[in-house]
């Protein structure tokens, strides 16, 4: 089939969405004729693997054989799509990310983590509700695959800045449920709820006054160095809060295992919470901070 | 609007770029073609060939290959 066939099937066919092989210059070994497109979770390996076996039951799939060519000079056969492009009748998406959208859209289907977004869905900002939901799939791919989540937790470290991380951190711990909910009902008993809510949220995130992460290149002094400034500050704006919650994962957990005794000498009121789950420590430890030798 | 996806080879990429006008410079940053500006997402970060995962036409709106990048997209990207 010719270049110019192949774009014809392409901009004529009535799918909204449908997949291009890009094969180029002399690259024509193993041109496959259809598609199916698979994705499948080795738990016991801890993998996501995306295979792409060739079959005849997938329609919509075209393979583009595209001559060689420099991005300044279009070969003509490709101009019907670069003009279908301008009249905004085409978007591109990579395959493997639409894949994960399509993941997460499932994930959000169970009731529990629906019930939970649709809370928030009118109360958040857009981009803070698009971090929760970030924050609540990425712990669901902690619990069932870690190298994915180890993946998608590299793109995210990225791409985003550290408030974003924060929000996302804070949904993965599932303060949403625990904290920000309440205190959302809570200040539905005032006026101008929701932007008191806001300012709030904003303000939280921006002081993370409950709660410290606790990063595996943390050493011991800057866990308590985070966790007594929080201290000093909580009691000094009269924060109603008494906990702090120090969290730690995998890694991160070896060093907040050896802050605990220097903790306890400052905090003695500590409570130590440590779990495994999908093979990963995990450790939340609860300190009431108000009852502390920092002054002594 | 039709999804086109294709696969996140270097080439692939290279490809789908060259058709919207876009290319790559020396340090690996998507650039217009036409001007060298390099493209940037919606908020305001350059984009790498590495990060690229997709754009939507007309007012041209580029996209990463992270959750949050993807989730504001995902009525769009949706199949």
């Amino acid at each position: 089939m010719s270049i110019l066939d192949t774009i014809g099937g392409i901009l004529s066919n009535a799918a909204s969405s449908l997949h291009i092989h890009i094969l180029s210059g002399n690259n024509t070994s193993n041109s496959p004729k259809t598609i199916n497109k698979q994705k499948v979770v080795d738990k016991s390996r801890d993998k996501t693997v995306t295979s792409i076996k060739i079959d005849n039951s997938v329609k919509n799939f075209y393979v583009l054989q595209v001559p060689s060519f420099t991005a300044c000079e279009i070969p003509s056969e490709l101009a019907p799509l670069v003009s279908e492009y301008n009249k905004k009748g085409i978007a591109y998406v990579a395959f493997e990310q639409q894949q994960e959208v399509t993941d997460v859209l499932t994930f959000e289907q169970d009731q529990h983590i629906n019930g939970l977004l649709k809370f928030f869905k009118d109360k958040l900002i857009p981009r803070d509700y698009v971090l929760l939901r970030t924050g609540l799939y990425l712990k669901h791919l902690r619990d069932n695959n870690q190298e994915e989540a180890r993946k998608q937790w590299k793109r995210i470290k990225l791409n985003n800045t550290t408030r974003d991380r924060r929000v996302i951190n804070l949904a993965g711990a599932d303060y949403f449920n625990t904290y920000f909910r309440p205190l959302y009902k809570e200040l539905q008993k005032e006026k101008n709820c929701l932007s008191n809510f806001r300012k709030q949220f904003d303000d939280i995130i921006d002081d993370m006054h409950f709660v410290v992460f606790v990063g595996a290149d943390m050493s011991v002094g800057e866990i308590i160095r985070e966790l007594t400034e929080k201290t000093s500050k909580n009691i000094r704006y009269g924060i109603k809060d008494d906990i702090i919650y120090i969290h730690a994962a995998g890694n991160s957990t070896v060093i907040l295992e050896k802050s605990i005794e220097e903790l306890r000498l400052i905090f003695p009121d500590i409570k130590v919470k440590r779990n495994i789950r999908s093979g990963k420590k995990l450790i939340k430890v609860s300190v009431w901070y108000r009852i502390n030798k920092l002054d002594k | 609007m039709k999804t086109i996806t294709f696969e996140s080879s270097e080439n692939a990429k290279r490809v789908i770029l060259a058709l919207i006008g876009k290319k790559v410079d020396e340090d690996g940053y998507v650039v217009e073609i036409s001007s060298g500006d390099r493209v940037v997402t919606p908020h305001n970060e350059e984009l790498t060939l590495e990060n690229f995962a997709g754009v939507r036409p007309g007012s041209e709106v580029f996209f990463t290959n992270d959750l949050p990048s993807l989730l504001e997209q995902a009525e769009f990207i949706k199949v």
